[in-house]
């Protein structure tokens, strides 16, 4: 204090904030950044989602962050010297960057798929436990900003831990026998499996509203991640050694379309997630039904289209396993879809679909268990349909096949429907009053519906015959997985007339369920949208926070 | 939902059909609303009714005391009124924007502070401010500005660089109310601000209360302690159990309470009778017995007072002591309240 008297006192002219105050100036610096680097990465930063600008800072003063840093630049260079020494004599003439590019990228794995996605789902859960989440969600940061940006800073992390294994693998590429194709397909194997594990461990810990619960997803994520990480490493390995076209396909079009059409899918998926953890984040009004049957119902006509033309370009047997794969798309997505809590809230209302064009097409998106279920059965069917035609744009004309492929079409949808169908009478039953956790009790009540049958099925046919043998007979209709095996396309021989019986009497049943719901549906597509109030969307229209308290405050003072 | 069917004596219960939502109506008004209005809130958790119809309104540039004992429903309305949580039945506003529909508006306008601080690991204040002033959408120069406000309000500039986990109690609190006063909302939420303070700080925290009510401000904010909040609201209203009791300025309510006096006396002997006689004459009630001295309400002023004293006189009790005083803020609470608790 007493330099800055002595200063004031010789320099009286002089503006003497900065001498006075100097925690004032701390704060500035704090703020501004000292440097001139951290004043452009501050300014960068203003455009970044809050949450990664956050979680970096607290990174960079985590000792695990650091640790796990080190740990992996010392293992790199080991395995670098370890493989250099060991093909110093002839490095010049062997191929030997394929075994150095492997293990670097094995090493890379491990932080990349099991460290990473463990950390999404702890930072997303202690965010939801310590009750983070709840001041966060209190300011302008949507449930979406949240997981985008926990999703972020897994992408961070990755272009991190990739950044000290770069220069490695540039290294391989110097040495014989790793093409650049390689290193890009590997390393794309690796981003991609990254995001989508992370994005299923923040799902996870969105769905995990219970301690219970929580210890349940993250045992699961931890499985997954090691499925994935030793299914996929295999991968990874055979790529580094035999090049993009490796094993079983001949050319590496082949492997690039295959990746194309995972990464497509796989990111297809992270979206439908994204959807419901950003749905199930946090107590909401808002309509949180309808962006999620969007990429539902994105993801159902994509897997039809692909499946279209996989069958008209490539294999006309496919749409047959495409057929499959729209079968279990919507069975999953419907098991939940028709537990839904029917009840809609002004809010959700107001994008209610208004006039007749959208209501036309729009009422299926209208959030409530009746109008999922239709919303699943027509989807699936319409996929159906589309997979149903494709065989006959082929110039092939495969009549059996074809015919056997309408048999099973219609049996998958008739089951669709049938379980469905029960599964949301049966919510409408007995979950009624059910406040959370409806969805996930009516797709377990689907599931052990589906169980039964099974067991019954086969214990039906096993003691009809003495306990010797399992005939597919007619009481073993309800297994649906019985059914579609006896009749799955490739398999077809019109030995006798039990699976057209089976189909037909699936659909004599199956139609008043079906019918039985369109009306219970009636009531939820009868209410009518609520226009939202001007002064609503006249703010809403406001980007400027400033200027919509100044307006705010002329509206609520008339005197002033 | 067969619990709910049980309905209270009083207000009329919306019926279980109803709690479903099919209320909530969009009311969004312009001119000479409240800034903080709570409309037939009703929050029910199971069978508790943690928030039974409470209705109240708050003017611009006022500070509402919202008082009761422990669970009496205080945090979970302000909750609902802070977008956190949903009512079952009912809605609160902010601004006229309802909290249940217009949640983004509501936030806006809203700084809340709950009871409990959640605090990030490796974190110091002014990078916690910081995040927040991103979360708010704040950018460059508007961000910078807001943190300094916040900090120069609060009185944290001194420790910005601290790491949060060491922080005291008090300045938590100021933490706290800096985050929630970042993005210079219109209308401020807080729950329990004073509870675990040492008395300065209660002071300090005060003040600052009172600063911002004066800049315009609307706060609403909570205590179990009548007394703590009389000398800083306007309004005060007392909840217990779910059901708001009574609304008004401290004054108002002590009217209402106003026509009792709390009288003490001491005879020489004669205890038992003086309390049988007592107990007879009209205007006394609440009595009770404390060793010699017998305590009970009178209804009246000093006109009942003294005739009370004369008619005892006369009838040849021995009087040592007579002591009568108007109740206090604490008698009022007391009185107000049952000490029930659900
Ligand atoms: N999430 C909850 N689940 C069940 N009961 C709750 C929940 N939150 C609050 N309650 C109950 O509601 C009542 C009111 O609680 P609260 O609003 O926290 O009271 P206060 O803040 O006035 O102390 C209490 O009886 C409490 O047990
Ligand atoms: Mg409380």
């Amino acid at each position: 204090m007493s330099a800055a008297d002595s200063t004031l006192g010789e320099l009286p002219s002089k503006p003497a904030a900065s001498t006075i105050d100097p925690h004032a100036q701390t704060v500035e610096q704090l703020l501004d950044g000292q440097s001139a680097w951290d004043k452009r990465l501050i300014h960068w930063s203003n455009w970044l989602n809050p949450i990664l600008v956050k979680e970096t800072r607290q990174a960079l003063k985590s000792k695990q962050f650091v640790w796990t840093f080190g740990l992996l630049i010392v293992i790199v260079l080991a395995w670098s010297l370890l493989g250099l020494l060991s093909s110093i004599p002839n490095i010049y003439y062997a191929s030997d960057g394929r075994g150095l590019l492997n293990g670097y990228l094995l090493i890379l794995v491990v932080p990349a798929w099991l460290i990473i996605p463990q950390a999404s789902f702890r930072s997303m859960a202690s965010e939801l436990d310590d009750g983070t989440f709840e001041t966060l969600s209190l300011s302008m940061l949507r449930p979406r900003h949240i997981i985008l940006g926990k999703l972020n800073v897994a992408a961070l992390q990755l272009i991190i831990y990739m950044s000290v294994i770069a220069p490695c693998i540039a290294l391989t590429y110097l040495l014989r026998g790793v093409t650049l194709e390689t290193i890009l397909f590997e390393l794309i194997v690796v981003v991609i499996t990254t995001l989508a594990l992370s994005m299923i461990a923040i799902a996870f810990a969105s769905f995990s509203r219970s301690r219970a619960l929580q210890i349940v997803f993250s045992l699961v994520l931890i499985l997954l991640q090691l499925i994935t990480t030793f299914t996929l490493c295999s991968l990874l390995t055979a790529v580094a050694w035999q090049g993009v076209g490796f094993g079983s396909f001949e050319d590496n079009r082949a492997s690039w379309i295959a990746l194309g059409v995972s990464a497509f899918f796989v990111g297809l998926y992270m979206w439908v997630l994204f959807a419901c953890s950003a749905a199930l984040i946090g107590v909401s009004s808002a309509n949180t039904s309808t962006p999620i049957r969007i990429p539902l119902m994105v993801a159902g006509w994509l897997i039809a289209m692909v499946g279209v033309a996989m069958a008209i370009w490539v294999d006309i047997e496919a749409a047959g396993f495409f057929l499959m794969l729209l079968g279990v798309h919507w069975a999953i997505a419907g098991a939940f879809i028709v537990g839904e809590r029917g009840f809609i809230s002004t809010r959700a209302k107001r994008t209610l679909p208004d006039g007749i064009f959208s209501r036309l097409f729009g009422s299926w998106f209208i959030p409530g268990p009746g109008t999922g279920y239709v919303f699943v059965v027509l989807s699936c069917l319409g996929g159906s349909i589309a997979l149903m035609i494709s065989p006959l744009m082929t110039s092939e004309r495969l009549w059996d096949y074809w015919f056997a492929m309408v048999w099973f079409a219609i049996a998958i949808n008739l089951y669709i429907a049938f379980y469905l169908g029960i599964g949301r009478l049966g919510a409408w039953l007995f979950f009624r009053r059910m406040k959370s956790g409806r969805m996930f009790t009516t797709a377990v009540f689907i599931v052990v519906l589906n169980a039964l049958a099974i067991l019954a099925t086969c214990t039906l046919s096993l003691m009809s015959s003495n306990y010797s043998r399992m005939d597919y007979e007619w009481f073993c209709f309800p297994n649906p997985w019985w059914t579609l095996a006896e009749i799955i396309p490739y398999r077809y021989r019109n030995t006798n007339n039990l699976e057209e019986l089976a189909v037909f009497c699936l659909g004599v049943v199956t139609l008043p369920i079906f019918l039985l719901n369109l009306f219970l549906s009636a009531k939820d597509i009868v209410i009518q949208r609520i226009e939202t109030p001007d002064r609503v969307m006249a703010e809403h229209g406001k980007k400027n926070r400033a200027e919509s308290t100044e307006q705010s405050e002329e509206i609520i003072d008339p005197l002033a | 939902m067969g619990h709910f069917q049980r309905r209270p004596t009083g207000a009329p219960c919306p019926q279980p059909s109803t709690l479903e939502g099919t209320y909530m109506v969009d009311a969004v008004h312009t001119s000479s609303a409240p800034m903080i209005e709570l409309r037939r809130l009703h929050r029910f958790f199971g069978a508790t009714k943690a928030v039974h119809d409470v209705s109240f309104e708050v003017y611009r540039g006022q500070v509402f005391g919202y008082i009761g004992p422990n669970g009496a429903g205080k945090t979970t309305s302000m909750r609902i009124l802070s977008t956190l949580e949903l009512p079952s039945y009912g809605d609160a506003f902010i601004d006229g924007f309802s909290a249940v529909n217009d949640p983004d508006l509501v936030r806006r306008r809203l700084g809340f502070m709950p009871d409990g601080f959640s605090v990030y690991p490796n974190m110091n204040c002014i990078e916690y401010l910081d995040f927040f002033a991103r979360s708010y959408g704040m950018m460059g120069k508007d961000r910078i500005q807001a943190i300094k406000r916040t900090l120069g309000f609060t009185g944290l500039d001194k420790i910005a660089a601290k790491p949060i986990t060491g922080l005291s109690k008090g300045m938590r609190q100021r933490l706290c109310l800096g985050r929630a006063m970042i993005h210079q909302p219109t209308v401020l939420v807080l729950d329990e601000p004073a509870n675990g303070l040492d008395p300065r700080a209660r002071i300090e925290l005060r003040q600052m209360i009172q600063q911002l009510a004066a800049e315009g401000t609307t706060v609403l904010v909570s205590s179990h302690i009548l007394t703590e909040l009389a000398e800083m609201c306007d309004q005060v209203g007392i909840i217990e159990r779910g059901k708001l009791l009574a609304v008004g300025s401290v004054e108002e309510i002590r009217r209402t309470m106003r026509g009792h006096l709390r009288v003490r006396v001491i005879p020489l002997n004669q205890q038992a009778e003086i309390a049988v006689w007592l107990s007879q004459r009209e205007g006394v009630s609440e009595l009770a017995q404390e060793g010699n001295a017998i305590h009970f309400s009178l209804q009246g002023g000093e006109a009942e007072q003294s005739q009370l004293l004369t008619s005892m006189i006369q009838s040849g009790f021995p009087i040592l002591e007579f002591a009568a005083h108007t109740e206090s803020l604490e008698d009022v609470f007391m009185k107000i309240t049952t000490g029930a608790v659900q």
